[in-house]
């Protein structure tokens, strides 16, 4: 492999070889294929890893059965990367069969069905790629049969197959598997300016922590803004237009339930037309999704009643059930479609493009635009390539075949939870997001007996998992632990988790408990401000006890003392010395390496 | 004269009370638990963060919390509590079994450590400890190990089960025994929610103990709100007041009168009242906010396009900051997301200075009523105000039922705008 040193074309030293500015899939797919091929790397997320769509789509790695007639080739590219996803990430897939009625009320009905036969004749035969079974066509009663709470006459219907997927994890994975290969990893820091040289080759980037105020440069000879809907705001602050990494950003929103309401994900045909689901995901119920032109603030993107209301009485027509379900949260994200102007948001391409800025006179700043979950690795080599193409490296990707942290082997949850005196569900849980790094969970446990302790019931999240990754995964706040963990997003809304994991996560951080009780609370306001849209009859009950408990035991955010020092965006106190301490000679090793 | 009151919570039983020592035949209705029952165990009129409370409870509300006999007495200025969210927090009045903090200032208080997962002693006592009240007045918190009687079910039970477990009073013997012993043997104590869903249970420990001990605020549907209804249900069976556990549907002014239809477990349809031979000439409704289930919200608009109602048929409004809420007009019910998440904690009906709902010898109490804070010591003071209302109010109700206000805005003459070309 080459001595980095060597490939820099003007022969002087840099920081890193390549800064990643955005810690979503795309980045930290980047992210993880450069440090594999021997370049050292440093990624900025201003926000929080898979904050944007990474972390709020349809949670499927599907092959785009709805792309196969007008853009046949992201099928193909997403069934292939669905299947390479499989054989590194084994432990964050699951299958999801999918079931598609057809309705009698619909005119030529059984010409559409005949019609969708055929249609998945031709999606059968990218299966293989990803492992899919072939779809079969059902009747009517075995759709019945199958759904007992499909309602409506059918002529019958069309079962298919995909794969879900925790879009987080898959980032987090990417990352934790960049840093061990050298990787600087910062979260909560956002990029304030992309540093250019005279004669308009990058420089590197200035950068800002938000949680600490710390502000820094790390020089790099390549730049890769991988921000996806913030791409064009990102340009700009390397002095290009927007327009050179223009976006056509669509927003999509997705509810969820406080249980599986099926066995079957069930696609139906919403009012206007569209493609519309209900899928069981993980140990919910989602329904999705959206595509609108969205032009709002892109760091508080939030699902609207409105959105909300188009969703449920879609999936009402055809799962009426799904009117008495509890919804219990909404995501909302938005897309960074390749840009065009005319056709309808569902219209636009899936496809993804690498701009090299060398043409607005940028050499060495590239972004990636476009692009989906399931092709985000074969999208992060193509980066990478041109990278490497850049730095005269000779070397190939290998990320198709090196399995991602926890995707090396397959561990028992049941004999895991055994060992480890768990319950069975907890160590199932704590399996699927880890894989065999669940082990290094447990090991906290055999250290410290109390750290086996549930501290979200719903979920359920063991104590160990949140220490584990605040420690390994970057997590900063309450709200990060519950990205990576998915603490606080059950039915109880994190009203019996939330405070006491403010309490951990400050503690790890170095920050007084105070600063706890402020990250608890404004989680616990941003995801109820997150669940209002969705709010049923039942829920808003819980809403108001949650309201009610919250209040009793911390207060409003009203009463929540909050220093008047200054303070970062984030709301938080500054960290102690001994964190920023070891924080700096972190960074001193990365730089020295 | 027999007086219905519905709602079996802080405001319902108040009211209840003061009917009864007023010399009211009363009942009480209620189904299910509510908000009462679900209380952290600090009574309060306002919400803790604003400024502090420090008027005295009225003589009413003094009596009413000692006949229960499971509240601290409330003194001049209310106490200080911790949360197990680790913050102290003030609270006007609270559950007996709760550490008062402030005979405590400037001491140091021992934090029982039982080795109990989910129960973090030393972080607590860092948090209390580094919070505002205790730094201003010198406190400090700090863990001691505790052995526990029981490990298994000090780590395995739920806060609400380990509570049940100290009502057996030989375990609770053993747990004192443990507690005796702990620190220096002198300091208070302070230890999760878990001495008892009997009031008597912390008295016991407390006698054995003969140091001060008492526990940090419960969470939803934790101990603090078990002895309150343990509290009521000791209290009504010895006054005598009949008690229906049912779930009230209509209450319907019959001219002279009201008739109430419920149901029980088995779904039947019954008249309430209609067994004793007796009918109501007045109601309290104390059947509770959103949380206790009296005022509902349905998403979709329901079946009358209502998105927020009255669990029960009465002609009673529903309103939020003023405005009528019932009838909205969005066509999928209204936009909780515009209206935020406070309006789910002030709708409720409006009520008259006397407390005296829109119909005749109708009262209201509690977290039914708009806009108010949902406080159970407001709860309280509100039942006992209906009560009052109910009792100066000559029983000469007016013969006629009131208008629902749309149908009177209707048969009003033209309002000037409309007269005006």
């Amino acid at each position: 492999m080459s001595e980095p040193a060597s490939i820099e074309p003007a022969g002087e030293r840099t920081d890193v070889d390549v800064v990643v500015i955005g810690g979503g899939v795309n980045g930290s797919g980047v992210a993880r294929d450069c440090t594999q091929r021997g370049l050292r790397v440093a990624v900025f997320e201003r926000n929080d890893v898979a904050f944007g769509a990474s972390g709020n789509n349809s949670g499927m790695i599907h092959g785009g059965p709805r792309y196969l007639t007008y853009d046949p080739d992201v099928t193909y590219t997403s069934c292939l990367d669905s299947g390479h996803i499989q054989r590194i990430a084994p432990h964050l897939l699951f299958r999801i069969p999918f079931l598609m009625p057809v309705h009698r009320d619909r005119r030529g009905a059984k010409v559409a069905l005949t019609l969708l036969d055929a249609f998945f004749d031709l999606y059968d035969k990218y299966q293989p790629l990803k492992r899919g079974k072939p779809h079969t066509v059902l009747t009517a009663e075995q759709l019945q049969q199958l759904e007992p709470g499909l309602a409506g006459m059918t002529v019958g219907g069309v079962s298919f197959d995909e794969w879900g997927i925790d879009g987080v994890r898959l980032c987090i994975g990417n990352l934790v598997d960049a840093a061990e290969g050298g990787a600087e990893v910062r979260v909560h820091t956002t990029v304030t300016e992309i540093v250019r040289r005279d004669d308009g080759r990058v420089r590197g980037v200035r950068y800002r922590d938000l949680s600490t105020g710390e502000s820094g440069v790390r020089t790099a000879k390549i730049v890769v803004n991988a921000t996806g809907a913030w791409a064009p705001l990102t340009a700009t602050l390397g002095g290009l237009l927007p327009e050179s990494a223009r976006v056509r950003p669509g927003k999509g929103i997705h509810v969820f339930f406080d249980r599986r309401l099926t066995n079957y994900a069930i696609a139906v045909r919403a009012i206007d037309g569209r493609q519309v689901f209900l899928e069981p995901w993980q140990n919910m119920s989602v329904i999705g999704t959206t595509d609108t032109d969205y032009y709002g603030d892109l760091d508080d993107v939030v699902a609207t009643t409105a959105e909300v209301r188009y969703l449920v009485q879609a999936v009402a027509r055809v799962f009426p059930a799904i009117l008495d379900a509890r919804p219990i949260g909404t995501w909302a994200g938005v897309r960074p479609t390749l840009y065009a102007w005319g056709p309808s948001p569902d219209g636009l391409s899936r496809e993804h493009e690498v701009i090299d800025h060398e043409r607005h006179g940028a050499p060495g700043l590239y972004s990636m635009i476009g692009g989906k979950l399931a092709s985000y690795r074969i999208f992060a080599e193509e980066m990478t390539d041109a990278i490497a193409q850049r730095l005269g490296l000779r070397v190939a990707s290998r990320t198709h075949v090196v399995p991602l942290p926890g995707g090396d082997e397959l561990l028992d949850p049941l004999a895991l939870a055994a060992d480890a005196g768990i319950e069975p569900i907890a160590g199932a849980r704590l399996e699927y997001r880890h894989g065999a790094r669940a082990l290094r969970v447990v090991e906290r446990i055999a250290r410290d007996r109390r750290e086996g302790a549930v501290l979200c019931p719903c979920e359920p999240v063991l104590e160990a998992e949140v220490r584990y990754v605040v420690r390994h995964e970057w997590a900063q706040t309450v709200d990060d632990v519950s990205r990576r963990t998915r603490l606080g997003l059950g039915s109880c809304g994190g009203m019996r988790c939330a405070a006491r994991c403010g309490a951990i996560v400050a503690e790890m951080t170095g920050r007084s408990p105070l600063d706890g009780q402020r990250m608890a609370l404004d989680f616990l306001e941003s995801s109820a401000r997150k669940r209002l849209g969705a709010v049923g009859p039942l829920q808003a009950r819980q809403e108001a006890l949650a309201l009610a408990t919250v209040r009793a035991e911390l207060g409003s955010s009203r009463s929540v003392e909050r220093p008047s020092g200054d303070l970062g965006p984030l709301g938080l106190g500054p960290r102690s010395a001994e964190r920023s301490a070891e924080e700096r000679s972190a960074e001193e090793r990365s730089v020295a390496e | 004269m027999t007086t219905l009151v519905v709602g079996g919570g802080f405001a319902g039983l108040a009211a209840a009370w003061a009917l009864s020592r007023r010399g009211r035949e009363v009942r009480i209705a209620w189904e299910g638990a509510g908000a009462s029952a679900l209380y952290s165990g600090a009574l309060d009129r306002t919400e803790w963060g604003a400024l502090p409370d420090t008027r005295p409870l009225s003589p009413d509300a003094e009596a009413f919390l000692a006949v229960l006999g499971c509240f601290a007495p409330s003194g001049t200025s209310g106490g200080r509590v911790a949360t197990s969210a680790g913050m102290l927090r003030p609270a006007r009045c609270r559950d007996r079994a709760l550490l008062d903090l402030e005979p405590w200032r400037g001491r140091r208080v021992d934090v029982v450590d039982l080795g109990r997962p989910g129960w973090d002693a030393p972080a607590l006592a860092r948090a209390w400890s580094e919070s505002a009240w205790a730094r201003q007045t010198h406190t400090a918190f700090v863990a001691v190990a505790v052995a526990a009687p029981e490990p298994d079910a000090i780590r395995l039970l739920p806060n609400g089960e380990l509570a049940a477990r100290a009502d057996d009073p030989e375990w609770l013997a053993r747990l004192g025994q443990s507690l005796a012993r702990a620190g220096d043997g002198e300091r208070p104590l302070l230890i999760g929610p878990w001495l008892g869903l009997e009031p008597a249970s912390v008295e016991r420990l407390r006698a054995q103990l003969r140091r001060p001990i008492g526990e940090t605020l419960s969470g939803p549907g934790g101990a603090a709100g078990a002895r309150f209804e343990a509290a009521r249900d000791a209290w009504l069976s010895g006054a005598g007041l009949g008690v229906e556990l049912a779930s009230v549907r209509s209450v319907r002014w019959r001219g002279s009168r009201y008739e109430v239809l419920a149901t029980r477990e088995d779904g039947e349809l019954f008249s309430l009242g209609e067994d004793s031979g007796g009918h109501f000439e007045e109601v309290v409704l104390a059947i509770g906010g959103v949380v206790g289930g009296g005022i509902r919200f349905l998403a979709g608009g329901g079946p009358e396009g209502r998105s927020f109602s009255l669990s029960l048929d009465a002609e009673l409004p529903v309103r939020l900051a003023g405005r009528e809420v019932a009838l909205s007009s969005g066509a999928l019910g209204v936009d909780l997301q515009q209206l935020g998440l406070d309006a789910l904690t002030q709708v409720g009906v409006s009520v008259d200075e006397r407390h005296l709902a829109r119909a005749p010898a109708l009262y209201a109490a509690g977290d039914v009523i708009e806009g108010r804070p949902r406080c159970a010591l407001d709860a309280i003071d509100s039942g006992l105000e209906a009560a009052r209302a109910a009792c100066r109010t000559k029983s000469t109700p007016p013969l006629a039922p009131p208008l629902r206000p749309s149908l009177r805005a209707a048969l009003q003459p033209k309002s000037e705008k409309e007269q005006s070309p």
